[in-house]
């Protein structure tokens, strides 16, 4: 068995579950942090945050999943910090315990949603952070055309579409009985929500920044989602030219919802993260071994 | 508040024991039994919140994921309902020996109040038991839950060349092979042939689902059944958010309530 309980953090207030290296596998020396979805607790959207560590503990990694606070089983915290700044430093904290139990000092953050946006904000404010994986992150809604278009274009050449539409079946009469059933007036729901998301010219700076400093980057993006939408519209002409080109990659998994519902999608984002995760240590240490040699 | 692991080492189970908030046991010690798939990430918050006012009432208290579910070893594929019944009975075990408490009470939730009831009738640990929106038919709940699960899927993308099994090979992201299927398939709560404890608080916050009839059963069987019904919004009955979680509050203060006067 190489997963442990454990309360870590100030006031050993934080649950997680650390996965340590398979036996059988070659310790790479870098932790994974594995971060809420939401408010879904830290076995993520259909367990797949423990499927993730099992996987990466098999290639060599430490991976530690945990609640930030008030989520899942991790206790409610007091004071007045911003939720935002507190989930950045707990990340911290998590890295703190690694360092501390295991040695590590290079980490990489996975995020799925609000994981995500919790994930690059680590990054930026902690440079043991060396990779990222960043799951419909920045999923800010987007109500202008161009968001529309995006969401429709290709359902409006589909007959299926039109049949499920005309049947009610279509999400969008789903949408509509939800927004009846949900006793929230409609300018409630086409109100911007109170984000606390950096403004899209300041997003690009951070991914920019990140990039710039060496963080590795993976960005998942699934299905039709508003994420998707803001990096065609933010970065998908920044990412093919340098720093990014070197630093970010790109992966729409456009059969997957936004939950990995369906196994294949939950093994297709594992394995992706697993070998991606692999390759980025292995460069990190090519890199350092040659640097080292140059040194002598 | 104790997270730790327990059972064997390749079947390990996570769970978390939890001491009265204020020193020395007045009540006694409660397991809570989560549900199955999606309805465990719904209501795991609900549940949390049971285990900490539980506690302030002077409760022990134990949560655990059965194995291939949440943070337990194993994988879901491989998950049969004979080994989760041998789970609940791992933990209870567990949790006599962390509370010192010989006899136990039993919190089961939709699936788990299934198994809780069935573990209970050949359990003499166990001294009262709450099912919370009881399972009373495994069938018609797998069915249930086909009908959520395809609802769910209409729209949403799909892995290319993907044909859904029939019947489905998991449910809302929840693997389900044939030996669990059928394994929920067979329960019946109506074909107890013994009551699982003395007393017994059935909750209902949504449709009864048979839990009146589960009831009638149970008193024929001789247990003292208080049947409970509060409207509240029945969580795991909406397919369409499964991540939005809530907690119905006043379901919690009356389950700690009950289980807070004297048998």
């Amino acid at each position: 068995m190489n997963e442990k309980a454990l309360l870590f953090g100030d006031g050993k207030s934080l649950v997680g579950v650390v996965t340590d290296p398979e036996p059988s596998a070659t310790p790479l020396g870098r932790g994974v942090i594995i971060l809420n979805a939401g408010v879904l607790h830290r076995v993520g959207p259909n367990r797949i945050h423990v499927q993730l560590a099992r996987a990466l503990s098999r290639e060599g990694f430490v991976a530690l999943r945990f609640d930030f606070s008030g989520i899942g089983d991790s206790r409610q915290a007091g004071g007045h910090e911003h939720f935002v700044r507190r989930a950045a430093r707990e990340v911290t904290e998590a890295m703190d315990f690694l360092e501390r139990s295991r040695g590590l000092s290079q980490f990489v953050v996975v995020g799925i949603c609000a994981g995500a946006d919790h994930g690059l904000q680590a990054s930026l404010d902690d440079s043991r952070v060396r990779g990222a994986v960043l799951v419909d992150g920045y999923n800010r809604l987007s109500l202008g055309f161009g968001m529309a278009l995006h969401r429709y274009r290709q359902k409006l050449l589909k007959p299926r579409s039109w049949l499920r539409f005309i049947t009610g079946r279509s999400l969008t009469w789903t949408a509509l009985r939800n927004l009846v059933a949900s006793r929230h007036s409609i300018r409630a729901v086409l109100a911007p929500p109170d984000s606390t998301l950096p403004a899209p010219e300041e997003f690009v700076a951070q991914i920019q920044a990140l990039a710039g400093r060496g963080t590795d980057l993976l960005l998942v993006y699934t299905g039709i989602s508003a994420a998707y939408y803001n990096y065609k519209r933010l970065l998908r002409r920044k990412v093919s030219s340098a720093p990014l080109r070197e630093r970010v990659r790109i992966e729409h998994l456009a059969d997957s919802d936004h939950l990995f519902t369906l196994r294949p999608n939950r093994e297709r984002l594992v394995e992706l993260v697993r070998v991606w995760a692999r390759d980025r240590a292995g460069r990190s240490e090519a890199a350092t071994t040659a640097a080292v040699r140059a040194a002598h | 508040m104790k997270p730790f692991y327990f059972g064997p080492e390749d079947k390990a189970l996570f769970g978390i024991y939890s001491a009265p908030a204020n020193g020395p046991a007045r009540r006694g010690a409660v397991l809570i039994c989560y549900p199955f798939g999606p309805e465990y990430l719904r209501s795991h918050r609900a549940l949390r919140e049971l285990s900490q006012h539980l506690g302030l009432e002077g409760h022990h208290t134990l949560r655990f994921d059965y194995f291939g579910c949440g943070d337990s070893a194993g994988d879901a594929e491989d998950s049969t309902v004979e080994e989760w019944m041998e789970n609940l009975g791992d933990a209870i075990e567990e949790l006599q020996a962390a509370s010192g408490c010989d006899r136990v009470s039993l919190v089961g939730i939709r699936l788990g109040a299934t198994l809780a009831a069935l573990r209970a009738q050949a359990d003499a640990r166990v001294e009262r038991v709450v099912l919370w929106d009881p399972i009373v038919n495994g069938a018609a709940y797998l069915q249930e839950l086909t009908e959520q699960h395809r609802a769910f899927m209409v729209g949403r993308p799909l892995p290319r060349g993907w044909a859904e099994e029939e019947p489905p090979a998991e449910l809302l992201g929840a693997p389900l092979r044939a030996p669990l299927r059928e394994g929920i398939a067979g329960l019946d709560l109506l074909a107890l042939q013994r009551r699982p404890a003395p007393s017994v608080l059935v909750v209902s916050t949504g449709p009864p689902g048979g839990a009146e009839a589960l009831c009638r059963h149970l008193e024929r069987l001789g247990a003292d059944v208080l049947h409970e019904r509060i409207s509240s919004h029945p969580l795991w009955l909406r397919h369409e958010r499964v991540d939005r979680t809530l907690v119905p509050l006043d379901v919690v203060q009356r389950i700690t309530s009950w289980l807070g006067a004297r048998p």
